[in-house]
């Protein structure tokens, strides 16, 4: 398995817990966690000084990305991503969606995103589906 | 005067017309049979101077019947003469004097007559043939002389009719126009003056004094049923009006309530399902753990689970605190603010020690409050333990401080704090399910505000939140008189 760098965005502490096992288990192991959309966005923005800190587990490749979270939830973290990859070299950080919801609505919002490129939902995913769509990347 | 009523004077005046033209019609038709019935009478008379001619030529056979034939035709037309004369017609000849046409009528009658009687004597043998022609000269003469007398009287007569009947019937005819048209304006006036009166009324008085003041009879009536019957027609329409609105608010409200309904269903089933996939996937973790020997790591797996189920207990004690907020009617009782935050500051102890914060009671109630008492905890309590879980730790001193206010027509309540606040974006989403603002400092059902929004609302009451990054404050009102 190739290592990649993932982010993993969601309020809750269980799901992100669950995610980042499946993701241990295949063998991503560089995985960092922030529970809103504030918290990541700082994090990104903090570009320089995290390649400093992280070397090369830095920036990530997948950012897995809940909906409803509280300051910054999962639609506007995508509209203010969308900015942040202007001016930082994210071009080939893709996000996958990982919500407990299945609106048709919001999968179609999401899809509207060209740097969206997945939508899970939570509790259905495999180990294997997730490995699949990882080794794809 | 009514309208009826100008209209049978007019009927009255063409009737008294018309009847006075036909009589003047017959009066001279029967002038000019009198005329014709003369002309007969000489006619006859001529014939019985011929027979009395040829007996005093020496006629042997001259006849007694046909001599009394021809008297009789003589006679006849005098009979038939005043057969036609009415009492009518005798008091107007009477008046312009020519009442002797009926008198020689009546002689020439009695003349006949006579020699009808001498001519029955002769047939018997009394009297002799010289004595007979005498007779009947002597009533030939009588006969034509009449028949002259009785053409002036009747000529006279006529000509009077025509004289006064005519101009009479011309006068009585241009009244009865001048009548009809003055009549025909008058009634048009009295209508026109209504339909000004409706199209253009006087706004210092109302639209009734005014009809009140100036129409009469058949119109005001007329108006009266109008006004009615527009009145009947303007309520049954505004009843239609007010059901509609009714209908459509209700359907409205239907509408929402549905939609609310599947919201919460779609919610509600969402935040049940997702500690029940967490668990499952936890529980998968644990066996692979206890099979690969990493029996800690099972242990803190076992700890989420643990988490996990008390997340769905309160979820489902939510949604059952929601449904009963709904529907249950319980006693209203004197509420004791004092022992209800008593027992509130005891049972949250263990919370305030952890999250070290102050409970602050501040009640001025004259006369208590009557109220729902479960329903006063419950908004109590969620707004106390929200306010105690969500305070700010980095504070010198968190607090929550509750305050109970009799003002004069309603009851305060205010609930405080110094804590995390609210996002100001989010602020409209307070009071709806499944909203949780601070999910990683506590764990809630997200029904706690919704809860609360749904007694207040049950009880009448209205409930207000400010809030900041220094804190929060809730004031809920009961007004007085709508305290149910």
């Amino acid at each position: 398995m190739k290592q990649i760098n993932v982010l993993i965005i969601d309020d809750c502490e269980v799901d992100r817990y669950i995610l980042k096992r499946h993701l241990n288990k295949i063998g991503v192991m560089n995985v960092f966690e922030k529970d809103d959309g504030l918290s990541a966005l700082q994090f990104l923005k903090n570009y320089e000084e995290n390649l400093k800190i992280y070397k090369d587990k830095f920036p990530p490749i997948v950012i897995f990305l809940d909906i409803n979270m509280p300051n910054i939830g999962g639609f506007e973290f995508l509209e203010k991503f969308a900015e942040l990859r202007k001016t930082l070299e994210l071009k080939s950080c893709v996000i996958m969606m990982y919500s407990s919801s299945d609106l048709p609505e919001d999968k179609a919002r999401a899809s509207s995103f060209n740097f969206v490129k997945d939508f899970l939902t939570k509790g259905e995913i495999q180990i294997d589906e997730l490995q699949t769509k990882i080794e794809a990347l | 005067m009514k309208i009826s009523s100008k209209l049978m004077v007019i009927v009255a005046l063409t009737f008294f017309e018309i009847n006075l033209t036909l009589w003047s019609v017959f009066e001279v038709a029967k002038g000019a049979t009198f005329h014709q019935l003369n002309f007969l009478h000489l006619k006859y008379s001529s014939i019985f101077s011929n027979e009395i001619t040829k007996i005093e030529n020496g006629s042997s056979s001259f006849s007694i019947a046909q001599l009394k034939f021809d008297i009789n035709n003589i006679r006849q037309q005098p009979i038939d003469c005043l057969d036609q004369v009415n009492a009518l017609d005798r008091f107007m000849m009477e008046q312009i004097g020519t009442d002797d046409a009926l008198d020689i009528c009546e002689k020439d009658i009695q003349s006949a007559d006579r020699v009808l009687a001498y001519l029955d004597k002769f047939s018997e043998g009394t009297g002799d043939r010289d004595s007979l022609v005498q007779e009947l000269k002597v009533a030939s003469d009588a006969f034509n002389e009449n028949s002259i007398l009785f053409e002036k009287p009747i000529v006279e007569t006529v000509a009077f009719i025509m004289r006064t009947m005519i101009p009479l019937v011309i006068i009585v005819s241009f009244f009865n126009i001048l009548f009809i048209t003055y009549m025909s304006r008058n009634i048009k006036s009295s209508i026109n003056s209504v339909i000004n009166l409706l199209s253009n009324p006087n706004s210092k008085e109302s639209l009734d004094t005014e009809i009140d003041k100036n129409v009469t009879g058949e119109l005001k009536t007329l108006l009266d049923v109008a006004k009615k019957r527009v009145i009947k027609e303007l309520m049954v329409k505004e009843i239609n009006q007010k059901l509609e609105s009714l209908v459509e608010k209700r359907t409205l409200n239907l509408t929402r309530a549905n939609e609310e309904l599947a919201q919460f269903a779609y919610r509600a089933s969402h935040d049940l399902k997702a500690p029940l996939t967490s668990t499952k996937r936890l529980a998968q973790f644990i066996k692979e753990d206890i099979k690969d020997g990493e029996l800690n790591t099972a242990l803190n797996d076992t700890d989420k689970i643990i988490a996990q189920m008390i997340k769905l207990e309160q979820l489902v004690m939510g949604i059952l605190a929601l449904t009963e907020a709904d529907s249950s009617e319980k006693e209203l009782v004197e509420i004791d603010f004092e022992s209800i935050l008593l027992e509130l500051k005891s049972t949250t102890s263990e919370l305030q020690k952890d999250n070290d914060c102050i409970f602050i009671v501040d009640i001025n109630v004259q006369k208590p409050m009557k109220n729902e008492k479960v329903r006063i905890v419950q908004i109590l309590e969620n707004l106390v333990s929200n306010a105690i879980k969500y305070s700010y730790q980095n504070h010198e001193q968190s607090f929550v401080k509750i305050s109970v206010v009799e003002e004069s027509n309603s009851y305060v309540i205010q609930v405080g704090d110094n804590g995390l606040g609210i996002p100001k974006s989010r602020q409209g989403e307070v009071f709806q399910m499944f909203k949780r603002f601070h999910p990683n400092v506590s764990f809630g059902s997200g029904l706690g505000m919704a809860i609360v929004k749904k007694h207040v609302d049950y009880m009448g009451g209205t409930i207000e939140m400010k809030s900041s990054g220094t804190g929060t404050i809730f004031t809920i009102v009961f007004v007085k008189e709508s305290v149910k």
